[in-house]
């Protein structure tokens, strides 16, 4: 081998040696050197340093989250680096998913990181089922009677009220219903308070089954009760409370070896145009109770 | 129905016939490489016969019609676009189409980049620098223009072939 040989492989050779040390060895110079084998190694060299680069820059950015980066070189290694960047840019997409609730989401081939991506996406999916079934079961309690499960006072008074705008706006009735259970003081007296509660749970079950799925049952007090019925005129309301006033006569509560009886006094009155507000349609329907009350009992009567 | 001339497509999906009926000992399934054997002697085909952007143009037409009527009897017809993806992967999946992800989607300009991993048409093939999978841009097109009811285009900007190991789509409105 020539000295001039000997010399052009040793520039060769610490050029590779650079590469290998991450260092920036430039391009090696070619000019000058006739012989074929020689250059050609020479220009392998200089691809294979280029394709380095470039594929040492592309690992940075994609490093530092860069994921646009554009990998060109055609080096095997940069094939896995750019199905590695598909998989970081699905894996974003994913997670804005998740981000608006999409919790089917999984993550595939990216072996123990995977494993605990999906298991954290499993996690927070329990939770979430979990803090909405709380707030299920919040709203359930804030909004019921715990005794009965019908609808307590403020729930029923917010649902009345909205009733009253909508009827009003688009100029359809409903009717409002006032019950009262008679002598229920007495009943409590004479067999208990657990007795007592029968009844109201006999009671509303009852007023539930005469009802449609669309009217609003309330337990407003103790042992009073208030409708909503939407679309409903005073003839239609007639009918319904006096189902109820019916069946409620043909009850029989079983308690210990004792069968209890009781009636209940019914006021109703529908949507006027001159009334102001809720309170003025309720408070009519309450009159006709209390005239109910005081003509018997066991009656329905419209105010 | 199979040789009736035509101008416009009458593709209907009656037309794969009762396989279950036709095939009962050899079943509905075939290997990878009898699929890509007619595709790629039919381009060889075709390309003798006319040229490369007559192939192209036939492929890609002929993936539309297949897009559109896998999204009419292999996809419910929601209207919700994660759902509707949700569906898509498990069905290319089902399939053994591919591994669909998606990398972005933009609601507002109708803007999606897709990709596919273990293609069909050509996860595995010699590198050739060339995007093959026209079939595939069709085959997307329709698929989002079935959901969307609208015209799209999918180019595929990355392949196999290209030296990539997932093939990506870029999706938009036809006259976007």
């Amino acid at each position: 081998m020539e000295h001039n040989d000997i010399e052009r492989l040793d520039r060769i050779s610490a050029h590779l040696h650079a590469l290998l040390h991450n260092e920036q060895p430039g391009l090696l110079d070619l000019t000058g050197h006739k012989e074929d084998e020689i250059r050609q190694v020479g220009q392998f060299v200089n691809s294979l340093s280029e394709a380095l680069s470039a594929l040492t820059n592309a690992a940075h950015l994609l490093s530092i989250g860069d994921m646009d980066v554009q990998i060109v070189a055609k080096l095997p290694a940069c094939h896995h680096l750019k199905n590695l960047q598909a998989t970081l840019r699905h894996l974003t997409w994913q997670t804005g998913q998740i981000a608006k609730g999409d919790f089917s989401q999984r993550v595939e081939f990216l072996g123990e990181f995977s494993y605990s991506f999906n298991w954290m996406v499993e996690q927070l999916d329990a939770y979430r089922q979990r803090i909405l079934g709380q707030n299920r079961e919040l709203e359930r309690l804030a909004t019921t009677d715990p005794l009965t499960g019908v609808y307590n006072r403020r729930y029923f008074m917010d649902f009345a009220t909205k009733e009253f705008l909508r009827s009003q706006r688009y100029s359809h009735v409903f009717s409002a219903i006032q019950m009262d259970i008679d002598h229920f003081k007495k009943i409590n007296d004479t067999h208990g308070h657990a007795v007592g509660d029968e009844v109201i749970k006999a009671f509303t079950v009852m007023c539930q089954e005469v009802l449609r799925e669309s009217d609003m049952l309330g337990r407003v007090g103790g042992e009073e009760f208030s409708i909503i019925l939407p679309e409903t005129d005073r003839a239609g309301a007639l009918i319904v409370a006096e189902r109820i006033r019916r069946a409620i006569a043909d009850l029989k509560v079983y308690a210990d070896d004792h069968v209890v009886r009781f009636t209940v006094s019914i006021g109703l009155t529908s949507l006027r145009q001159d009334d102001a507000g809720i309170e003025a349609v309720l408070r009519r329907a309450d009159e006709a109770l209390y005239l109910a009350k005081n003509g018997g009992r066991n009656k329905v009567l419209s105010g | 129905m199979f040789k009736e001339e035509r101008t416009a497509p009458q593709f209907d999906w009656s037309h794969l016939g009762d396989i279950e009926w036709g095939r009962p000992n050899l079943g509905p399934q075939t290997a990878v490489a009898v699929y890509r054997l007619m595709q790629f002697t039919l381009r060889d085909a075709i390309i003798s016969h006319t040229d490369v952007a007559t192939a192209n143009r036939i492929f890609y037409d002929a993936g539309l019609s297949a897009g559109k009527a896998i999204h009419e009897h292999l996809l419910s017809n929601t209207r919700d676009f994660d759902r509707f993806i949700a569906e898509l992967q498990e069905t290319l999946r089902k399939l053994a189409i591919g591994i669909l992800r998606v990398e972005s989607s933009d609601m507002r300009t109708h803007r999606f980049v897709l990709t596919v991993a273990e293609d069909l048409d050509c996860s595995g093939l010699p590198m050739s620098d060339e995007l093959v999978c026209t079939f595939d841009e069709g085959f997307i097109a329709g698929l989002f223009s079935a959901h969307f009811g609208k015209q799209f285009t999918a180019r595929e900007t990355d392949c196999w072939c290209t030296g990539d190991r997932v093939c990506r789509f870029e999706v938009v409105l036809a006259d976007a």
